[in-house]
């Protein structure tokens, strides 16, 4: 929408970031309160288009997020301002506990905490797994091709980037070969 | 090679290669710092507890935690700037392209091709870190940590809670099972 000083792009982009509890994820809530309801900068709307963008090109969805609000309250300035703002207290907040946490990671009570968190987390990604796996994969091969993946991670027979990569390049290739097809009479 | 630059550059690539968003850094953060022997699977676990659990992105969260774990303060700053940068100069250099990208068939096409990979990294890093709940000289995980992983999984599928709620109520059962 329209420019906006560089402090209030600062502020608000540091109230996201301290709100947005469980990452990028559960971050779409706190965009539209912040930018939507609180200072009305973009239409619920925008904030929705804003939060698909930044979850389709590579990075942390938050910071994506950041730089492309911060680029149109405030040109290159306002987006440098908004993905600062917007990784401080994470950074500071785990930079505290790491500091405070040093050598009592084995303490009683820390121990015990984690013993409890360590299958929840575990459980968090495999329900991850599941959940994208159930909204995106749609046909048998898809999922054939997944449980393909797995091995070959699992096995360390290929690490994960040129996985993330044969996977790009074969939906690239379905595409053209089955545009090929339709355009051959 | 310079720790600072490694850090820099491992964080920069991992980001990179993460697209699709959500939870997709995982399997890269985990293969990277497990290769680098950077960080235990217990102990990633346990940052990516804690990231659940705290506001800000969690990429972020585990750069900076591992930046500061190998390296101290400058590898903190290292880290974490090279987590970030990947997708914030691709949406700068793109600019309003960055608007069209998703409507592009090619582009629907590479990331059709892509959820398969991703769904496969993300249950082959799964079992990997289920493996650390396993104690040394055992084959199995103790009845809590079953109970526990048992319990959170059937949350996640069934209702799909706020994650920070899981890890409390997963703490303080941790908690519990250690004093009875």
């Amino acid at each position: 929408m329209s420019r906006q000083p560089l402090h209030s792009i600062f502020w608000s982009f540091l109230r996201i970031g301290a709100g947005a509890f469980g990452g990028g994820m559960a971050a779409l809530p706190v965009f539209e309160a912040e930018l939507a309801t609180r200072r009305r900068w973009l239409t619920p709307h925008d904030v929705a288009e804003a939060y698909a963008i930044s979850q389709s090109v590579p990075g942390v969805i938050i910071v994506n997020f950041a730089v492309l609000a911060g680029l149109r309250f405030g040109g290159k300035r306002g987006a440098l301002v908004a993905a600062l703002a917007v990784a401080l207290p994470a950074y500071f907040i785990i930079l505290a506990l790491a500091v405070l946490f040093a050598g009592r990671w084995e303490t009683r009570w820390v121990a015990a905490a984690l013993s409890g968190l360590r299958p929840a987390v575990v459980a968090v990604v495999a329900g991850a797994a599941l959940r994208l796996g159930r909204s995106q994969l749609r046909s048998p091969l898809a999922w054939l091709a997944a449980a393909g993946g797995a091995a070959l991670l699992f096995a360390k027979i290929l690490p994960p980037i040129p996985l993330i990569l044969l996977g790009a390049a074969a939906g690239l290739v379905l595409h053209f070969a089955r545009r090929k097809d339709a355009g051959s009479p | 090679m310079n720790a600072l630059f490694l850090l820099f550059w491992t964080f920069f690539r991992i980001s990179l290669f993460s697209i699709g968003g959500g939870y997709n850094m995982i399997p890269l953060m985990q293969h990277e710092v497990a290769f680098r022997g950077w960080l235990t699977s217990e102990r990633f676990l346990d940052v990516l507890a804690v990231s659940e659990i705290t506001p800000g992105p969690i990429a972020v969260n585990l750069a900076t935690f591992a930046g500061y774990h190998v390296a101290g303060l400058p590898g903190s700053i290292a880290a974490t700037v090279g987590v970030c940068l990947p997708g914030a100069l691709l949406l700068l250099a793109l600019g309003a392209l960055a608007l069209h990208l998703r409507e592009r068939p090619a582009f629907r096409a590479a990331m059709r091709g892509l959820m398969p990979a991703l769904v496969g990294l993300l249950a082959a890093t799964a079992i990997r870190l289920a493996l650390a709940l396993v104690p040394a000289g055992a084959a199995l995980p103790g009845f809590p940590a079953i109970a526990i992983f048992a319990a959170a999984f059937g949350l996640v599928l069934w209702k799909n809670p706020h994650p920070a709620f899981l890890m409390l109520g997963a703490a303080a059962a941790g908690v519990a099972f250690s004093c009875i």
